[in-house]
């Protein structure tokens, strides 16, 4: 009984002041009926179950937006807008064709616009067709993240987390994402809204996703492309609130030799 | 079947009792427990989520003093992914800039907030508040609008043991902070009894 008193106590207590969409999030609130049945389960944070997936989907957005950018191979020049893709997407499929593996480091700023405040993280990068990748945060916290086909796998800190692709709806149509893009199709797949740009040395993809789900989390990705190599340099992953987080790639090695055991997830 | 009834009574009776009520009127400043706050001018901590049904969630969690006196609270992923960014006004007001929709439920929003303002000692209303003590720790009480937060000393008031936000009767969240530098503490470990909900925050140096 006495669970179901500190439950209701979050129900009477004032209103919340919100940012963006008033009082509207009641709707959201669970009835306090509802909850006084859920004895041995809390009220925040007990949908857990949810919590999990949620993780999981935005890291694999997050893995489908750099196996496109690892493709994202253009051609043309000065960030004016390309009119004729028709090109630009066959150059970013052959180019794609040839890209076996990628090897780099990378560092990830995260921009925090009302806060005037940058998060800087580093760490190292491998990718390897179809559907490797490995993540490994070094500074300033060590966090492991691999996606190997069906399932991915995270390590963060002396905790580990195994999570099968297959198993999940959402995962399996995220999964789809990371395939078209790693074969080049992405930019025909229909959840972006795609414009290529060009200056002296890079090309700009600006992508703006079109389905819901990720519109949520983004409001355009912006990819820069090394003319040189077609190798990506940047991928700037903008918030509808301003924030931003950008990742830069150095020292990168394309289809360099990467041991299968990188990506092995035990 | 009249000894169970008594029996159930006194398990009642016994139950319903405050785990507070031996506590003895006690004498000191009770401002002086603000020299314990910490620090939150600019500080990173990774964080980790320990929720029930053994799910976990992990990231960075930045806490910011702004020039207006407010604190901001942004809790991102490892990857940059924002879970939410909360305001904390000097005036005792609280607004969410963003959540994302899967927490987005007035619940787990109350709860964040309330766990916060404790560790973060806002809420003190001094001319609300009593001390207690017993036999080892001296008891600064900030009675809030249910219950009360709770913030346990040793007996000198020189060291800052836990605190605590609870019911009338029990603890319903405890909290502890280790490792104090320069005002910033470098753990901090805020703890539910009622349920499995565990927040540990580990500072990082940048």
């Amino acid at each position: 009984m006495r669970k179901v008193i500190f439950v209701e106590e979050y129900i009477k207590s004032s209103p919340l002041e919100r940012g963006r969409k008033g009082n509207v999030h009641w709707q959201g609130c669970v009835s306090s009926s509802g909850l006084s049945k859920q004895k041995h389960t809390p009220p925040p944070l007990s949908r857990g179950e949810s919590r999990k997936p949620v993780l999981f989907k935005m890291m694999i957005f997050f893995v489908a937006f750099l196996c496109f950018t690892i493709t994202a191979h253009a051609q043309h020049a000065g960030y004016t807008q390309l009119t004729d893709l028709t090109k630009f997407k066959q150059q970013f499929a052959e180019v794609a064709e040839k890209t076996n593996s990628i090897k780099s480091d990378f560092t990830q700023e995260k921009s925090l616009s009302m806060l005037s405040e940058k998060i800087t993280s580093k760490g190292k990068f491998w990718y390897r067709k179809t559907n490797m990748l490995r993540m490994e945060y070094t500074q300033p916290f060590s966090y492991l993240m691999i996606l190997n086909k069906d399932n991915v796998y995270i390590k963060d800190g002396q905790k580990e987390n195994k999570v099968s692709t297959r198993s999940n709806k959402v995962f399996k149509q995220i999964n789809k994402i990371v395939v078209d893009c790693i074969q080049g199709t992405a930019l025909n797949s229909g959840d972006f809204k795609s414009a290529v740009y060009e200056n002296k040395g890079t090309y700009l993809v600006s992508l703006s996703p079109v389905n819901k789900q990720l519109s949520e989390f983004f409001k355009t990705i912006e990819i820069t492309v090394d003319k040189k190599d077609y190798s990506v340099n940047t991928i700037e992953m903008l918030e509808g609130s301003g924030d931003s987080t950008t990742l830069r790639f150095t020292n990168k090695e394309i289809n360099a030799n990467i041991p299968d055991a990188l990506f092995a997830i035990k | 079947m009249r000894f169970l009834l008594l029996s159930s009574c006194l398990l009642i009776l016994a139950s319903c009792s405050s785990v507070y009520k031996n506590l003895k009127p006690a004498e000191g400043d009770l401002r002086s427990i603000k020299k314990f706050a910490p620090d939150f001018t600019n500080v990173l901590y990774k964080t980790e989520v320990d929720v029930i049904g053994g799910h976990h969630l992990s990231g960075l969690l930045l806490i910011k003093t702004l020039p207006d006196k407010s604190v901001r609270m942004v809790f991102s992923n490892e990857m940059g992914f924002k879970f939410f960014d909360f305001e904390f006004k000097p005036d005792g007001g609280f607004k969410v800039y963003y959540i994302i929709k899967q927490m987005d439920k007035r619940p787990v929003i109350v709860t964040l907030q309330k766990d916060f303002e404790l560790v973060m000692m806002r809420k003190q209303n001094p001319s609300t508040g009593y001390m207690r003590k017993d036999d080892n720790y001296l008891y600064y009480v900030f009675p809030q609008e249910k219950g009360a937060n709770y913030y346990i000393t040793n007996k000198a008031g020189t060291e800052l043991i836990r605190m605590e936000r609870s019911s009338d009767r029990k603890p319903v969240v405890q909290a502890i902070m280790g490792g104090i530098h320069d005002g910033i503490s470098d753990t901090i470990g805020i703890s539910h009894k009622n349920f499995k909900f565990n927040i540990g925050l580990k500072r990082l140096k940048r």
